[in-house]
């Protein structure tokens, strides 16, 4: 019996711009397990959140193209429509966003919005729902939460919302969980808090996560299981010990080493040079040639494909390092 | 006041730049013709800390602490309640004439690299706008922004003409700091001047800062929320909460052996990098509470694990131990605290 609860295969997200249709997203391919969290690492204009946004089907139809597998549970994503797709959304799997005061409706109780939530998956009375939603409130760790229950969301604290997001998140008992950057948002004291908070009621709840995050920091705390995005690509995958203290991209090595921890004052940090590419405007070959400083020929010339090693760990480069 | 500006300055090193009891209230509602009582934020109490010459002085705490307001109360953007601030040793007035002599010898460069800079001017005509202002002729103006382009790593053949909207966040924010260096300052504040750049653009930069203090013999007053960021740019670190300061000292004294609870707490949510050694428990919760709701006494108190009946009443003073400065009843012999025998 399988664990496998996400298989994405050959993921593709096109829009359609003015310019021509641009590449988000491409051919990207995740496995995740029930219970299992995969902290999805990335620049700005990475397809990091673009791939949030497709697993959700929340990107716009006339825009935007979908191409590949999804497949939750057995359940083939791409092919939902009408009240199945309303299921799945919000249902079967949830989101939750890096500004929760925003992801809030500003003129409902908090209290209202969850149960409504309840309400639309759930078959619950009224006060069923607010029950469920107080229980919701209590698991989440908001203190006094019958009184929070009437709180508009402008009532709360940055972290508090944060926490009545997740709560809001959780009420139809998702499968996977999509998480958007929550506690970039948040301050340092409250960050932790809301970390813990999400990796216990994973764990309680065996749900599957997808962490998307720029922060190696946090993504150190949140993963089982690590990818790293650059121009629309996952680039290295594997297990978060693996891939954090020995990357075998080249991409990846930089971004470890361009973090000031453990930098003393004063002196230079290895940072990679160049900046992200345009995806509108992607280099020929390897996205990351420009910038790498193992970069051939071959680079420039084709993609390197994501290869997969004795390990399970995945990566592509033709001049992969070796694991130390 | 306290015992911080009782200390007396040696003739010998006057720092560079001198701050000395900042204040900063806003008025939020009540006490108009509609009566009812005033209400307040205490942005910023009782600040003091001094830049020496040629370092960084670091401003760490979370939002709402008041790191900001600092910054523009010094630069006069914000007029103080009371406080004063020397440049050099000298007391800065606060004419016009003054403060246009101060704000070119202390430049700021601010998060948003794009809302800084005037969108219809290029990027030379935005780094002469303030060399022109403060005399120099056109020719030199240029000249200088063209010196300047090259030594933040912008080709001035290639970016001089452009308009700040054909730049990314990197570059714009290295065109902000061209614009700070041109009017020749002596001190240069940034606040929360890379928190927007992406990791290995923030990297890029901060090299960058290192070798401009270098080469111009500049200091710096460096803001940000992100302690490891504060840690290696800053000789000394002021951390906050709710507008006060709570902790102020040499940076390697707080880091590694913190007095205050509250940057005992700061530091150690720090997050881990290492898979292996993943945090367990949160040093502290709850949020941070609003600054216009003060609570009686330390205003950490209610956070605070080692909070007495003193804390809840009593504010604390400002303590000075070997190397730093501590406003806490804890490692204040005289306070009677109960938690002193630690």
């Amino acid at each position: 019996m399988t664990d496998r609860i996400l298989n994405v295969r050959d993921l593709e997200v096109r829009f359609f711009t003015e310019e021509g249709s641009v590449a988000a997203v491409n051919k990207v391919d995740i496995q995740l397990d029930r219970g299992e969290v995969l902290g999805l690492i990335g620049e700005s204009g990475s397809g990091k959140s673009v791939t949030l946004r497709a697993l959700l089907r929340l990107l716009p139809a006339h825009s935007s193209s979908v191409s590949g597998t999804i497949e939750l549970d057995g359940k083939d994503v791409l092919k939902l429509s009408g009240a199945e797709l309303r299921k799945y959304r919000g249902g079967e799997t949830s989101m939750i966003f890096q500004e929760p005061a925003t992801a809030f409706d500003p003129v409902y109780t908090v209290g209202f919005q969850i149960s409504e939530a309840i309400r639309n998956h759930l078959s619950a009375s009224r006060s069923e729902a607010r029950a469920q939603a107080l229980k919701l409130l209590k698991l989440v760790g908001i203190p006094s939460p019958e009184a929070r229950l009437d709180n508009f969301p402008h009532e709360m604290s940055g972290g508090m919302c944060q926490r009545a997001m997740i709560a809001l998140a959780l009420a139809s008992s998702p499968k996977l969980l999509l998480a958007d950057e929550p506690t970039t948002a948040l301050d340092a004291t409250v960050q932790i808090q809301v970390i813990l908070l999400l990796r216990q009621l994973q764990r309680d709840l065996r749900m599957a996560v997808i962490f998307v995050t720029h922060d190696i920091g946090v993504a150190t705390e949140i993963s089982d299981q690590v990818a790293v995005m650059y121009g629309g690509r996952i680039v290295e995958n594997g297990k978060a010990r693996d891939v954090l203290k020995s990357p075998r991209h080249p991409y990846t090595e930089g971004l470890l080493s361009s973090t000031v921890h453990g930098a003393r004052k004063g002196e230079k940090i290895d940072a990679i040079p160049g900046m992200p590419p345009n995806l509108a405007d992607l280099p020929h070959g390897c996205a990351f040639a420009p910038r790498c400083r193992y970069a051939t020929d071959a680079c420039r010339e084709g993609v390197p494909p994501l290869e997969t090693g004795s390990d399970g760990r995945r990566v592509a480069c033709f001049h992969a390092l070796e694991a130390a | 006041m306290n015992d911080m500006t009782a200390r007396p300055e040696s003739p010998t090193k006057v720092p560079k730049l001198s701050v000395k009891e900042l204040s900063k209230r806003f008025h939020v509602s009540g006490g108009g013709l509609l009566g009812g009582e005033a209400r307040y934020v205490h942005a910023v109490s009782d600040v003091s800390f001094d830049l020496e010459r040629h370092t960084t002085v670091g401003i760490v705490g979370e939002s709402g602490c008041g790191k900001s307001t600092t910054a523009r109360l010094v630069m006069h953007l914000i007029n103080p309640d009371s406080g004063r601030i020397a440049l050099d040793g000298e007391l800065v007035a606060t004419d016009s004439a003054s403060l246009k002599r101060f704000r070119r010898n202390v430049q700021m460069v601010f998060q948003d690299s794009s809302a800084s800079l005037n969108p219809r001017l290029t990027i030379e005509q935005s780094i002469m706008f303030g060399v022109v202002v403060h005399g120099a002729s056109k020719a030199e103006a240029r000249e200088r922004s063209h010196y300047l382009l090259g030594r933040v790593g912008l080709d001035p053949a290639l970016f001089a003409g452009r308009y700040p909207h054909e730049l990314s966040g990197g570059q714009r924010q290295r065109v902000n700091i061209a614009r700070a260096l041109a009017v020749q300052p002596k001190v240069v504040i940034f606040d929360e001047a890379v928190s927007a750049l992406d990791k290995s653009i923030e990297a890029q930069v901060l090299n960058l800062l290192n070798e401009l203090r270098e080469e111009f013999e500049l200091s710096y007053i460096f803001i940000s929320h992100d302690l490891q960021v504060v840690r290696y740019v800053s000789d000394t670190v002021m951390v906050m909460y709710l507008g006060q300061m709570v902790e102020y000292g040499q940076v390697e004294d707080v880091y590694n052996d913190p007095q205050h609870p509250y940057t005992q707490a700061l530091l150690s949510s720090m997050l881990s990098v290492d898979p292996d050694e993943r945090t367990d428990a949160a040093p502290i919760q709850g949020d941070p509470p609003s600054p216009l709701d003060l609570p009686s006494g330390c205003c950490f108190s209610p956070r605070c694990p080692h909070a007495a009946d003193i804390c809840r009443s009593l504010s604390p003073k400002i303590n000075r131990t070997r190397s730093s400065r501590v406003a806490c009843h804890l490692v204040d012999p005289a306070a009677g605290h109960p938690g002193r025998a630690r």
